[in-house]
């Protein structure tokens, strides 16, 4: 599948902003089930510097500051990507304690770089309920993916998608006693579960396709930043990405932009300024699929 | 007991084998006898009575108070600490201190090439010499600092290692401290006051001088500097005043004579940092840090490091600014790689390590804590992932308890965990309560890279003293007192001063370029709490003489105090009327509180509060006798306050005050250069009592009072000019000769014309761009200054003097707009930057 997507960020305040430095997780992964044919970033008023590097988790970051000060940030983030993953089942794995086990082993550099997903992050750490709420998927001996796929259907039964019971900085153990949240809330919670076990898993913040009404044109800019979570399933099955807020393995209707420990690794935008009153940050996206040739 | 005895230091007191059992004795042997490299020493000092050493204590810790040696203890104002030294030196034996050069190199080169690995290509965890548990999850682990370390930079400048010698003499390393290592300042300082009070015995015995480690730090400094440039700007870098060490990096920054800054005064653009002054921006070079690694970049690190540089990070990536220690080293700051460095030593350097560190388990290895288990309340335990220090629990000093909450907490996170063995601290003779005791000694070291990147060890260091050998906090603070400590030269100690490092001509120059905007801005600040100060102390005075006095007179003048106080704030409106005045609190015994409280936002106390504070915070840039009167001042005031209630005991404290101000400005007066920091604090404080005067005239004539004779008495005796009235006119007090001293007179340092013609020159000399108009603040007070010249003697006799009141009005607003002006033109506004995400 084609993608055009157009991500715009605005940020105003009520009086003028001086200065202020920026990084932006915004291009799309390049990867083997995906394709980032083209990205750019318009950025009004034009930055008074622009650079691009790689972060320590492989994606691409833009950091860019503003000497004069401005009254309202506008940050266009526009890129088209061709998705070809197909997955409807979950995979055929080794039993996740195998996976587990033989990740400590380092034969492989993916099992290296999968040791930076093991461990408590900022955002997603281990606690005890998140610990007991795993163990009912993860009976012993159940191939990871099987098992992983069951935890996902499950936090997608007993969870509720609602926007108002949270907010960024919601604690993830809240999430969990409250049962309900957004996409990043469920990514989290499901992270520190496979934590809590020692499974390997990320976060991956992207963009998912969505599909008006029956008999209703499609709305430009209604859609929205998605999150969802990346199990290690070991060097041969690879990483299983897992979408709870939908209950999908994740196929060709996600598109990658970036993927870390958590949110606070790989926010689409953080920004550090001076001044601004009382700021307003709006963003729309649009994710537009295109005839594929 | 003869006379002789009792005149000298008795050292065979303590040097009979039992007062140090059970630890190592550093001066005597198990004979009792003196080690060699003591007798000397312990000869010298007997020469000395235990009076006279007894009064040099004494006299130290005066010189420590006067130099304002202190730390805040819980990073407050207010609630700082003396620091306090024991005259007598610790020695160490030449061939001891040598051994040690060679073990700390070891140690400074095995932990830069540990950070060197981990933050680069993490062969050490690849192999498995490493478990990825003990660097993955720790929080201080920086991944933006990945590729920060490459081989051939230095990434290690200052290296600081806590030291203990077992019972048996052999030195252990209780601590690293890689993160912006302390206490330089103090050692320094120990240093210059035990040299003043021993000063034969300093020289006869050729002691290492301290100074050459010091040239050292600068030079390795300056060879960070990413570009070739002949004479590199180097900067302090301090998280501010509100820190514990504040103090030091203030004494520090003058020491190696770099300019301090906190985060506000750098910018970053164009992935370059640059300091904001008055003049511009001007390009740094090289970064001394005193701050902690994980608060230098609040665009990468989060709001909890708004007080650092927003850019900084991005900036060090790009090439363009060198910090030390490069973010990155604090990492190996943490007591979980004690357990891993004999083993690392082998793998990175292919030797033995040569300095151990005090016997170590980390948790999370199964087989260390079987270990840990046989033996826990032996044992001292800490979290693995934090700077030992700031936690750690001693288990035979636990109750059972909180050792059973310990064992609990260590079975579920083992790996959070280390585990070390208790050490016997060693004992050195200390004089304290006026007698010799022993004292058990914590030795902190330091080392800097020279240029083949060999580290050297300081001749000296920072000996921490307690009374009990029971293990010590591992900090600069911890324990009773300090220590210098003495290391013999071999032949003799070479006479270098930091001064000699840069014996080269100077090229003479009359500024200094490097005035940043944020003391410029507490500098203007302090100008005006200094005015606010001196007028309300007079005005307070004036107003409580006439109500403590004996004299059954009516009073008229003081409706026209009391509505001066008013409309300055000080009291509530309604005491300007009668039927009102009763219902409120008798005057007399709210005045008290008005007076003194510092939380009052308008009130006396607090402009004496802000002076105290803006002086501490601008403490570089102002002498020391100055900073001291400042602090001297405000301590006696609100020790008055302490005291006493009663209103005619106040007077004397506003008295006290009032003289306090004038040392103050004098001591600005006759002992500032008349450069920007001289500047500021005028331009604030001429605005300040410019408009003070103005408010003062307007608030007698708005009570109807401008003509009557007791109020322009009171307006001679609180604008202090009652002696120049009385040599122009005698007793005969007339209106239109009041107000010109107090308005029109450009002689009179207390009157309106006199304010604006002195900010007229100063505005003068103020950095502006080029531009053919004049600027707005310029426009602003020559407006003042027209204004006040227009002036004529028929508006200055009338009655009422309705014209004038019109002039005094636009006048006053006029001057704050000035201060707006201004602030907004040249002065930061001291906001911190905020998160996109807030």
């Amino acid at each position: 599948m084609k993608y055009r997507l157009t991500h715009i960020t605005t940020y105003s305040g009520s009086e003028p902003i001086s200065v202020g430095h920026n990084q932006a997780w915004l291009r799309p992964r390049q990867l083997p089930y995906q394709n980032c044919e083209s990205s750019e970033l318009k950025i009004s008023p034009s930055p008074s510097m622009l650079t691009y590097r790689e972060d320590a988790f492989g994606n691409t970051v833009a950091t860019f500051s503003f000497d004069e000060g401005y009254d309202t940030l506008r940050i266009e983030a526009k890129s088209v990507v061709t998705v070809q993953r197909q997955r409807t089942a979950a995979p055929v794995t080794k039993p996740w304690e195998v996976v587990n086990k033989e990740i400590h082993k380092l034969r492989t550099e993916a099992e290296f770089q999968a040791l930076h997903y093991v461990y408590d992050s900022p955002l997603a750490f281990v606690f005890p309920e998140a610990e007991a709420y795993v163990r009912a998927s993860f009976s012993p001996g159940r191939p990871i993916a099987e098992a992983a796929t069951h935890l996902m259907q499950r936090v997608h039964d007993d969870f509720k998608f609602d926007p108002h019971t949270t907010t960024v900085s919601t604690p993830v153990t809240l999430v969990l006693e409250q049962r309900s949240g957004v996409c990043q809330d469920f990514a989290h919670v499901m992270l520190s579960m496979f934590r809590s076990l020692g499974v390997a898993a990320r976060y991956v913040s992207g963009y998912i396709r969505t599909y008006p009404k029956p008999g209703q044109p499609r709305l430009v800019g209604a859609d929205a930043s998605h999150a969802w979570v990346s199990v290690f399933c070991g060097p041969d099955a690879g990483w299983v990405d897992l979408d709870p807020t939908n209950n999908l393995l994740v196929n060709d209707e996600h598109i990658t932009v970036a993927w870390g420990r958590d949110y606070s690794d790989i926010p689409p935008l953080r920004g550090v300024f001076i001044g601004g009153g009382h700021p307003h940050l709006h963003v729309s996206v649009d994710v537009e699929p295109l005839p594929s040739r | 007991m003869n006379q002789t005895t009792l005149d000298t230091l008795d050292f065979n007191s303590i040097a009979s084998p039992g007062w140090a059992s059970g630890v190592f004795d550093e001066t005597f042997d198990a004979t009792g006898k003196p080690r060699p490299h003591w007798t000397a020493l312990l000869a010298e000092l007997s020469a000395i009575s235990p009076t006279e050493l007894s009064r040099r204590t004494q006299q130290a810790e005066k010189t420590l108070q006067e130099n304002g040696l202190t730390f805040n203890v819980f990073g407050d104002e207010g609630s700082s600490r003396p620091w306090s030294v024991d005259l007598l030196p610790l020695m160490i034996e030449r061939s001891q201190w040598n051994w040690l050069q060679q073990a700390l190199n070891q140690r400074a080169q095995l932990l830069q090439l540990l950070v060197r690995d981990l933050y680069g290509p993490q062969n050490l965890l690849r192999s498995g010499i490493l478990p990825p548990e003990v660097v993955f999850p720790q929080p201080r682990f920086l991944r933006e600092c990945m590729g920060f370390h490459p081989p051939e930079l230095t990434s290690l400048t200052l290296y600081a290692t806590e030291l203990a010698r077992s019972p048996d003499g052999r030195w252990f390393a209780m601590a690293d401290r890689t993160d912006a290592p302390v206490g330089l300042g103090f050692v320094l300082e120990n240093r210059i006051i035990t040299a003043r009070l021993l000063p034969q015995v300093v020289h006869r015995l050729e002691i290492e001088r301290l100074a050459p480690f010091f040239i050292q730090l600068k030079n390795s400094l300056r060879r960070l500097c990413p570009a070739q440039t002949e004479h590199p700007r180097i900067v302090l870098l301090t998280p501010g005043p509100r820190h514990r060490f504040y103090f030091e990096d203030v004494y520090l920054a003058r020491y190696l004579g770099y300019t301090l800054v906190e985060g506000g005064d750098l910018a970053v653009r164009d992935d370059q940092v640059f300091l904001k002054t008055l003049s511009g921006l001007h390009r740094v070079d090289v970064i001394f840090s005193r701050c902690m690694e994980h608060s230098i970049d609040p665009l990468v690190q989060g709001a909890t490091a708004n007080s650092g540089v927003p850019g900084l990070m991005q900036a060090i990536r790009a090439g363009n600014v060198r910090l030390a220690n490069t973010p990155g080293c604090g990492l190996v700051d943490v007591p979980v790689f004690m357990a891993f460095l004999p083993q690392l030593c082998q793998e990175l350097l292919g030797e033995p390590l040569m300095l151990p560190s005090i016997p170590t388990w980390w948790c999370g290895n199964p087989t260390d804590l079987e270990q840990v288990w046989k033996r826990f309340d032996d044992l001292v335990l800490k979290p693995a992932f934090r700077s030992s220090g700031q936690e750690e629990y001693i288990v035979s000093e636990m109750s059972d308890e909180a050792i059973a909450a310990l064992k609990q907490n260590v079975i579920q996170h083992p790996d959070h965990f280390v585990a070390q063995e208790r050490i016997e601290r060693s004992a050195a003779p200390c004089w304290r309560d006026n007698r010799l005791q022993p004292g058990h000694v914590a030795l902190r070291t330091y080392c800097v890279p020279d240029e083949s990147g060999t580290f050297e060890l300081m001749p000296g260091g920072l000996v921490r003293l307690a009374p009990t050998p029971e293990p010590m906090e591992l900090s600069v603070l911890a324990g009773v007192s300090s220590k210098d400590l003495w290391i013999q030269a071999e032949g003799t100690a070479a006479k270098v001063s930091l001064l000699a490092a840069e014996d080269a001509p100077v090229v003479l120059k009359r500024s200094d370029a490097l005035f940043p905007s944020r003391v410029a801005d507490n500098l203007f600040w302090l100008g005006q709490s200094l005015e606010r100060a001196d007028f309300l102390a007079r005005l307070l005075r004036s107003t409580v003489e006439r109500m403590t006095s004996e004299s059954d007179d009516d009073l008229p003048e003081l409706q026209g105090l009391l509505r001066a106080l008013a409309d300055q704030g000080q009291i509530e409106a309604d005491y300007l009327l009668e039927e009102f005045a009763l219902a409120l609190p008798r005057i007399e015994l709210i005045l008290p509180k008005l007076i003194f409280d510092p939380t009052e936002p308008k009130g006396l106390g607090n402009a004496v509060a802000e002076l105290r504070r803006l002086t501490s915070s601008v403490r570089d840039w102002i002498s020391a006798e100055l900073w001291r009167t400042t602090q001297e001042g405000a301590e006696n005031f609100f020790r008055a306050a302490a005291e006493t209630d009663d209103l005619s005991e106040l007077l004397t404290a506003i008295d006290q005050l009032i003289l306090d101000v004038a040392s103050i400005s004098g001591l600005i007066q006759d002992g500032m250069i008349r450069g920007p920091s001289w500047r500021f604090l005028d331009v604030g404080r001429r605005i300040d009592r410019g408009r003070n005067t103005a408010n003062l005239l307007l608030s007698t004539m708005a009570a109807s009072q401008i003509a009557e004779k007791p109020m322009l008495k009171v307006l001679l005796e609180v604008l202090d000019c009652r002696m120049t009235y009385r040599s122009r006119y005698l007793e005969n007090i007339q209106q239109n000769g009041v107000l010109d001293l107090a308005i029109t007179d450009e002689t009179n340092p207390h009157s309106v014309a006199y304010q604006a013609v002195c900010l007229a020159a100063h505005i003068e000399e103020l950095p502006t761009a080029q531009h053919p108009l004049r600027s707005q603040v310029k426009r602003l007070i020559m407006r003042i200054v027209h204004a006040v010249r227009m002036l004529t003697d028929a508006q200055l006799e009338a009655s009422p003097p309705k014209e004038l009141a019109d002039v005094l009005t636009g006048v006053e607003k006029q001057f704050k707009e000035l201060s707006d002006e201004l602030t907004r033109k040249y002065l930061v506004l001291s906001v911190r930057p905020r998160q996109i995400n807030d």
